[in-house]
C-alpha cells in the first residue's frame, strides 16, 4: 500500500481552470494533507528530473485537469509508464457537477467565487488523497 | 501586428516557478498586441496551436530553476529561442532577494523579481517589433 500520493496539476498558465487545480494542489500538499502528498510538476517530469519521475513511478497520482486535453495524465502515460495508478480530475467537470461559477476569477487571479472553487476541489482531492492512501 | 512567443517554464513545486509564470503575465500586460502566452503543458502534450506558435514566433523563454526545463521543453520541440531569460542567473546578477515569497501565493517578492524579467524580455521584443512594440503597450 503506498504510504504517500502524488498530486499532479496540469497547471495551464492560460486557464482559470489551470489556476484552480493549481492552487488546489498547494492547499491539499501544504495545508491538508502536507506529510501524505507530495507535488508533481509536468515540465520537470518532461524534462526527466529524478525526482518528479519517483513521484510519479512510486506513488498513486491524482491529476487535476485544467485542459480538457487532459494533459497531466497524458505526460505521465508518456513519461512514467510504470506509474502505479491514476485517478483524473476534470476541474471544469467537477466545478460543473458541483454548480461552483467562476465567473469572478481569470487565469491569473481567482475571486471569492474562484477561491471557493478551489477550495472545493481541494476537499475532493484530499478525499480521494485519503480513499488512496487506504488502499481504495 | 508583429507577435512574439512567450513560453515560462510554469513549473510548480519552487518558488521562483511562480514567478516564472508572473513574469510571463507580466510581459503580456505591457506588451499585449505582440505577446501570445505559450502554455508549457499544452505544448509539452503537442496540442496544433501551441506547437505552431511556438515554431513559427520568434520566441522567449523563462526558466524558473536550475533544472531549465523551459529550455529542455524547447529543445526537444526543435524550437530555438531567441532569448532565454534564466531566474536564478537574474536573481545573482541583480541582486534581488524572494525572501517572504511563497509559491502559492503571488507577493512582492514575486513581483520584483518578475519586473526585471518583464523588463528584459520587453526590451527584446521592442527591438524584435521595432516601433510597433513601444506604441501598443502603453
Amino acid at each position: 500500500m503506498a504510504n504517500k500520493i502524488c498530486v499532479w496539476p496540469s497547471s495551464e498558465i492560460n486557464s482559470v481552470y489551470g489556476l484552480i487545480g493549481r492552487q488546489a494542489a498547494y492547499l491539499v500538499c501544504e495545508r491538508t494533507r502536507p506529510d501524505k502528498t507530495v507535488i508533481g510538476c509536468m515540465p520537470a517530469l518532461f524534462a526527466g528530473v529524478d525526482e518528479d519521475i519517483d513521484f510519479a513511478v512510486n506513488y498513486p497520482v491524482i491529476t487535476l485537469e485544467g485542459h480538457p486535453a487532459h494533459n497531466a495524465s497524458k505526460l505521465l502515460k508518456e513519461y512514467a509508464r510504470n506509474h502505479l495508478k491514476t485517478i483524473v480530475v476534470d476541474v471544469r467537470s467537477f466545478l460543473k457537477n458541483k454548480r461552483i461559477n467562476v465567473s469572478d476569477s481569470s487565469e491569473q487571479r481567482l475571486g471569492p467565487k474562484g477561491r471557493k472553487a478551489a477550495a472545493a476541489l481541494a476537499k475532493h482531492t484530499t478525499k480521494l488523497v485519503d480513499e488512496l492512501l487506504r488502499g481504495r | 501586428m508583429k507577435k512574439i512567443a512567450v513560453m515560462a517554464c510554469n513549473g510548480i513545486g519552487q518558488i521562483t516557478s511562480t514567478t516564472s509564470r508572473i513574469a510571463a503575465w507580466e510581459i503580456k500586460r505591457l506588451r499585449p498586441k505582440n505577446v501570445v502566452l505559450i502554455s508549457s503543458p499544452e505544448l509539452m502534450c503537442d496540442d496544433a496551436k501551441t506547437l505552431k506558435n511556438a515554431k513559427n514566433l520568434p520566441l522567449i523563454g523563462i526558466d524558473g530553476c536550475m533544472k531549465k526545463c523551459a529550455t529542455e521543453i524547447l529543445t526537444a520541440k526543435g524550437i530555438k529561442a531567441r532569448l532565454i531569460i534564466n531566474l536564478p542567473a537574474l536573481l545573482v546578477e541583480k541582486k534581488l532577494s524572494m525572501a517572504g515569497a511563497v509559491r502559492s501565493k503571488t507577493g512582492p517578492g514575486h513581483k520584483r523579481v518578475a519586473k526585471a524579467i518583464a523588463d528584459i524580455a520587453v526590451k527584446e521584443i521592442d527591438k524584435l517589433c521595432g516601433k510597433e512594440g513601444t506604441k501598443n503597450g502603453k
